[in-house]
């Protein structure tokens, strides 16, 4: 079957189905209150409104909160992906489709990643309230998104092979958050044994190390190998989780 | 007639317990096979392992002569399947529900609209094309799985259970469905209703534990479990007397019970009478219940019901590894 047809059919049922519950819309309302009001502290505790007190005082701090909040919303937002697909027998349908193993699961990524660009894109009236009262450095707001996509990306694809392990949703979305939050703890575990070869082995491996160099604006080629070598585990993970099915 | 599945010598394991063991038998090109067991005997994970879903651990499958281990992607092209649940998406309406089966299906678009209406128009949902499947009655959810396995014109068509907890109703119209896809398409049926496969199947195959008990024509099964023939008469006059002429004149040879007709307002009773299968007495019967000035109304000959030849089959001990043709043999 046509590639693009194939995952343009279930990422737009997939959409479909997130549009249709309000939990899309309580999120979005809820995530972006949180961020606002962080944002209005912030701006309130700056002591000086410059160009670079601006970014390190506001927009620094701002988006490594979004980063931390998706840590709570991307489990909640991928957990039904394949689980409830599971629960509900309707694996077997797409499995017998001419859709191939690769389109259900970047079907199902695509899906989770438009929701979650769709509850991100509302707070890039942040920066834009900045930009009227003279806030120009729009290079680091722009790797700070880019930033933010790759972690919702590793993110994701731990919430989709979370997701095809179980048939209930909120396993899913706690063994996703335990795993992300356990990879973020991690670091930290390791950071106090002061062994600086396993500090930066672990550190490699932890989202939130990749993040940093987005939000400085210091984009390494690492990052992105990174980025694609964990995206390339998870989705074989993934993959052999589904076939396991039929074992 | 070439076959449109063949299984031999499938063997499927879940964690140690066979679910499956050492199954063969074929369906016909074109024919309704039916599929009968009790519960638990390997008919859904069978049905799985036809449609691909599922991965035997030993033994094959042919679906149109290819093997569906290797030819997966191609054939799952030509399969129709409407599991025990019916996969649905329960917030979609039946209409957006079969179009989006249709895209995945392969249909190709410029085609999509004219199979949906026709689909729809077949499977009696063009009522309800625009409700919440969510919200329909079972009969009507059984039909939509019905036509999510038809929307893409497979070749085989695989149904499980499919008039499972409908009202007698809906069963009727769910059979008179699955009697206009026949000829035009294989279809492997497994259902609990007897007198269903009785109706729509020419051939059977009746498993149990895993393991195939028989297989073959209805009317094969039926003569090897049927010892005796079976004869029904109804006659105006019969009593002790006539019964003591009848058990002088054939003896032990034919086997009779009467019983006076309850309903009837005029006086009627009813014979039953068994013959073995290699002397026909029916001519010296028939003379005899004249002669004896019965009034004989009717005379006509009983087969064995699929409930009795399913009794008889599944009844403790009768697991046998080889179907019927090649116990015939």
């Amino acid at each position: 079957m046509n590639l693009l047809r194939g995952i343009i059919l279930t990422t737009k049922k997939e959409l479909n189905d997130y549009f249709g519950s309000p939990l899309v819309y309580i999120l979005t309302g809820l995530f972006n209150a949180i961020i606002g009001w962080l944002f209005f502290n912030y701006l309130v505790g700056a002591k000086n409104l410059t160009l670079l007190n601006l970014s390190h005082s506001v927009l620094i701090p701002l988006f490594g909160n979004i980063n931390f909040l998706f840590l709570f919303l991307v489990p909640l937002l991928s957990m039904k992906l394949f689980s409830e697909e599971k629960k509900f027998k309707t694996l077997d349908l797409l499995f017998l489709s001419h859709l191939s193993q690769t389109q259900i699961i970047f079907s199902k990524f695509l899906a989770g990643l438009l929701i979650s660009l769709f509850i991100l894109s509302w707070t890039i009236v942040f920066p834009i309230i900045l930009g009227f009262s003279g806030y120009n450095d729009w290079g680091l707001v722009f790797s700070s998104y880019l930033g933010l996509v790759f972690s919702i990306i590793t993110y994701l694809w731990v919430g989709l092979f979370c997701s095809s392990l179980t048939e209930n949703p909120i396993i899913s979305a706690l063994t996703t958050f335990c795993f992300l939050l356990g990879m973020m703890l991690m670091v930290l575990t390791v950071n106090a044994t002061h062994i600086e070869i396993l500090n930066t082995f672990f550190q490699y491996l932890s989202s939130p190390f990749h993040y940093e160099s987005f939000s400085r604006g210091s984009i390494k080629s690492y990052n992105l190998v990174y980025i694609c070598s964990f995206s390339l585990f998870f989705y074989f993970l993934t993959s052999k989780s589904l076939e396991s099915r039929r074992w | 007639m070439e076959n449109a599945i063949e299984v031999n010598n499938l063997t499927k394991e879940f964690a140690q317990i066979k679910a499956v063991s050492n199954m063969t038998f074929s369906v016909k090109k074109g024919s309704i096979h039916g599929f009968l067991g009790p519960n638990g005997s390997g008919k859904s994970t069978t049905m799985n392992l036809i449609c691909g879903l599922l991965v035997p651990n030993s033994g094959e499958i042919l679906i149109g002569g290819k093997k569906i281990e290797t030819d997966f992607d191609q054939l799952k092209r030509s399969i129709g399947f409407l599991p025990e649940d019916p996969p649905l998406y329960k917030n979609m309406l039946v209409e957006e529900y079969i179009k989006f089966v249709a895209g995945i299906r392969g249909v190709p678009n410029s085609k999509v609209k004219k199979r949906v209406e026709t689909i729809l128009a077949q499977c009696g949902l063009e009522k309800v094309k625009r409700r919440r499947i969510g919200n329909l009655s079972l009969g009507y959810t059984q039909k939509v799985g019905v036509a999510q396995a038809l929307v893409h014109d497979p070749d085989v068509v695989l149904l499980d259970e499919p008039t499972r907890g409908l009202d007698p109703e809906a069963v009727d119209e769910m059979r008179k469905l699955i009697k206009e896809l026949k000829g035009e398409r294989t279809l492997l049926l497994s259902s609990h209703l007897l007198n269903e496969v009785q109706n729509l199947c020419s051939e059977i195959t009746i498993i149990k534990e895993g393991q195939v008990i028989q297989n073959g024509s209805l009317s094969e099964i039926r003569s090897l479990f049927q010892q005796q023939r079976m004869f029904k008469a109804e006659v105006r006059k019969f009593n002790e007397e006539i019964y003591q002429a009848f058990r002088l004149r054939f003896g032990k040879v034919v086997n009779l019970n009467f019983e006076k007709k309850k309903e009837e307002k005029s006086e009627e009773y009813s014979l039953n009478l068994k013959m073995p299968k290699t002397d026909d007495l029916r001519s010296e019967v028939c003379n005899f219940l004249v002669d004896k000035k019965c009034g004989l109304l009717s005379f006509s000959e009983e087969s064995i019901g699929v409930e009795e030849i399913f009794r008889l089959a599944t009844a403790e001990g009768n697991v046998k590894e080889n179907s019927l043709k090649e116990s015939l043999l």
